[in-house]
C-alpha cells in the first residue's frame, strides 16, 4: 500500500485527461453540477439477500480474504481477486448499485472514504472486468501491472470521476444513470460494459454496518418481512435514521429494480439538494 | 475513441444454466434472475441487471464462463443441477417453497404463485386462531414471498409483533404493508390481534398504486 503512488498516479493520469481533452473537443469547463455529483455520489455495496443478512449479523461487510481466515480456509490461488491482489478488500462502487445482485443492497455516505484514506484505494474501473472483458493496453504485461498504475488515493480520485463526469459523458449525470460515455478517454480500456467506467472503491478487511456512513438499505419488502435478520436490520435502520428503501417482487421480468431503485434515490438525493445546478 | 451501444440478446439463442442469487429454505419461494449462456459461444455468460421483455434481454453484463464459477464460489449465483436448459419468451423462473424450479409463462407463474399465497394465507389465519403463533408467522411469510401485494399477512405479522410487545417491529410490518389507508391497516391488526370486530380487508388493499410503486418506493417514514 502506498498513498503516495497512489497520488503520483492521480496527478498523472488527470493530466493525462486534461491534455486528452485539451488535443481533441476541448477540455470542457469545470461545471458545479459535475464538481457536486463527483463529491457527493454514494458508495454502493449489491449483494444477495444471503449475504446481506449474513454481513449484518455479523455487523460488517468482510472481505473474501478475511472470511476465509474466519473459516480456517485459504482462497484458491486461481481466484481473480488473488491474483489480481484485492483479495483482502470489500469491493464498492462509487455509483449506484450495478452488478451483478439484484437482491438487496448498502449505500454508505462518501464520508466512509475519509476514514480510510491510508489503506483504502479506487481506480477508475472495476477491477473484476480486467480479467478478460475488459481488455486493456499491450504495454502492460498483466491486468495486476495495469491496476497498480491505476489505483488512485481515497477520497482524492473523486477529482478524476469529476473530470470524466465533465469531459467523457454527454452530461454529469449519465455516469449515475448508467449512460454510457460519448467518449472512452484515454485510459485505453476496451470492450466490457459500465464496469469499465464506473469507479471501484476499495477498502481493506471489512467495513461496519452499525456506523454513521450507513446512509441507506435496499431490499425486497417480502425479504424484510421474512428474514428475522432483515427486519432487525430494518427496525435498527429506522431508529437511527437509515433510509429503507422496499423493492416489489420481479413479477413483470424486470431485475433492474434494485438498480433503477437506486438510480431514483440519487437523483431524490443529489440532484436537487445542495448541488448547485 | 467512441463507445458502443449497449448489447441485446435474443432469448432463442441462450440457454439458462443458473439463477443469479443464493437462498436459505426459509426464504423461499422466491421469483429468481436467470444465469444465461450464449448457445454459439459457451463462454459468454450474461448476468443481471438486465430486463427480458419478451424475446429479448437487455442491459446484461457478459462475463466469461470462468468468472461465473467464481461468483458461484463466491456465494453469489447458483448454477442448475440439472444441466443447462433452453431459455424461452415471456417466462419466468421460479422457486416453490419446497426449493423445486419452475420455468413457465409469466402469466401462468403469476397466476400459481398467487393461488399458493392465498392457500398460505389462509392456514396463516387458522393458525392464529388456533393460537400457534410461530407457524402463523411461517405461514404468513410464506405468502408475502408468494405474493407481496395484499397487506393481510403483513397484518397477521404486524398483529404477532403486537403480541410479542414489540412494537417497532409493529411498525415496521405497516411500513412494509404500505396500507392506502394506515388508519385501516391499524384496524385490521386490531382484528388479527383478535381484539377488534373483523373488518372487510378490501378496505385496506392497495388497488391504487402507481407505476413507481412497482419499481420502488422511497418511504415517506423516513
Amino acid at each position: 500500500m502506498s498513498r503516495t503512488r497512489w497520488e503520483s498516479n492521480l496527478n498523472s493520469h488527470c493530466q493525462r485527461l486534461n491534455d486528452y481533452m485539451t488535443g481533441s473537443t476541448g477540455l470542457a469547463p469545470m461545471s458545479d453540477r459535475a464538481t457536486g455529483l463527483s463529491k457527493r455520489i454514494y458508495l454502493s455495496h449489491a449483494t444477495t439477500v444471503s449475504g446481506f443478512s449474513k454481513s449484518w449479523q455479523g455487523g460488517a461487510l468482510i472481505s473474501a480474504a478475511a472470511l476465509a481466515r474466519k473459516m480456517n480456509t485459504t482462497l484458491p490461488s486461481d481466484r481473480l481477486e488473488v491474483r489480481l491482489g484485492t483479495a483482502d478488500n470489500v469491493f464498492l462502487f462509487a455509483a449506484p448499485f450495478r452488478y451483478p445482485d439484484t437482491s438487496c443492497g448498502f449505500l454508505f455516505a462518501p464520508t466512509l472514504e475519509e476514514e480510510r484514506t491510508v489503506d483504502g484505494a479506487a481506480s477508475p474501473f472495476d477491477s473484476g472486468g480486467l480479467d478478460r472483458n475488459i481488455t486493456f493496453p499491450k504495454e502492460y504485461a498483466t491486468a495486476p501491472d495495469f491496476l497498480y498504475q491505476h489505483e488512485f488515493p481515497l477520497p482524492e480520485h473523486r477529482n478524476y470521476l469529476r473530470l470524466s463526469m465533465e469531459n467523457l459523458f454527454s452530461r454529469p449525470e449519465h455516469y449515475i444513470e448508467g449512460v454510457p460515455p460519448k467518449d472512452a478517454g484515454c485510459l485505453g480500456l476496451a470492450g466490457g460494459d459500465s464496469r469499465r467506467w464506473t469507479h471501484e472503491v476499495r477498502v481493506p478487511d471489512r467495513i461496519l454496518l452499525r456506523g454513521s456512513h450507513l446512509q441507506a438499505v435496499f431490499a425486497p419488502r417480502s425479504l424484510v418481512s421474512a428474514d428475522p435478520q432483515l427486519e432487525e436490520m430494518f427496525t435498527w435502520c429506522r431508529d437511527s435514521g437509515v433510509e429503507r428503501i422496499y423493492l416489489d417482487a420481479p413479477v413483470d421480468g424486470d431485475f433492474e429494480k434494485l438498480k433503477a431503485a437506486c438510480v431514483t434515490y440519487i437523483q431524490a438525493t443529489l440532484y436537487n439538494e445542495g448541488i448547485n445546478v | 475513441m467512441k463507445e458502443l451501444m449497449s448489447k441485446v440478446w435474443k432469448l432463442a439463442e441462450l440457454d439458462i444454466i443458473g439463477y443469479a442469487d443464493v437462498r436459505e429454505r426459509t426464504l423461499l419461494p422466491a421469483i429468481v434472475p436467470p444465469v444465461f449462456q450464449l448457445r454459439i459461444d459457451r463462454d459468454v455468460v450474461l448476468l443481471p441487471p438486465y430486463k427480458l421483455d419478451r424475446d429479448v434481454v437487455a442491459g446484461a453484463t457478459s462475463v466469461s464462463l470462468m468468472e461465473a464459477e467464481q461468483l458461484k464460489e463466491a456465494g453469489k449465483l447458483t448454477f442448475l443441477s440439472g444441466g443447462a436448459m433452453k431459455a424461452a419468451d415471456s417466462c419466468q423462473l421460479w422457486l416453490h417453497r419446497d426449493g423445486r424450479m419452475h420455468y413457465q409463462p409469466i402469466h401462468e407463474a403469476k397466476r400459481t404463485m398467487e393461488q399458493l399465497g392465498r392457500d398460505a394465507m389462509k392456514r396463516a389465519i387458522e393458525e392464529l386462531k388456533d393460537g400457534r403463533i410461530d407457524q402463523a408467522e411461517v405461514a404468513a411469510s410464506e405468502a408475502i414471498l408468494y405474493n407481496d401485494s395484499p397487506v393481510e399477512p403483513y397484518a397477521i405479522k404486524a398483529a404477532i409483533r403486537r403480541r410479542q410487545g414489540n412494537l417497532a417491529g409493529e411498525q415496521l410490518m405497516a411500513e412494509l404493508a404500505r396500507p392506502v389507508d394506515p388508519a385501516a391497516f391499524a384496524i385490521l391488526v386490531d382484528h388479527y390481534s383478535g381484539n377488534a370486530t373483523p373488518v372487510q380487508p378490501a378496505l385496506v388493499r392497495p388497488d391504487n398504486r402507481s407505476v413507481m410503486d412497482h419499481i420502488a418506493s422511497i418511504p415517506v417514514y423516513a
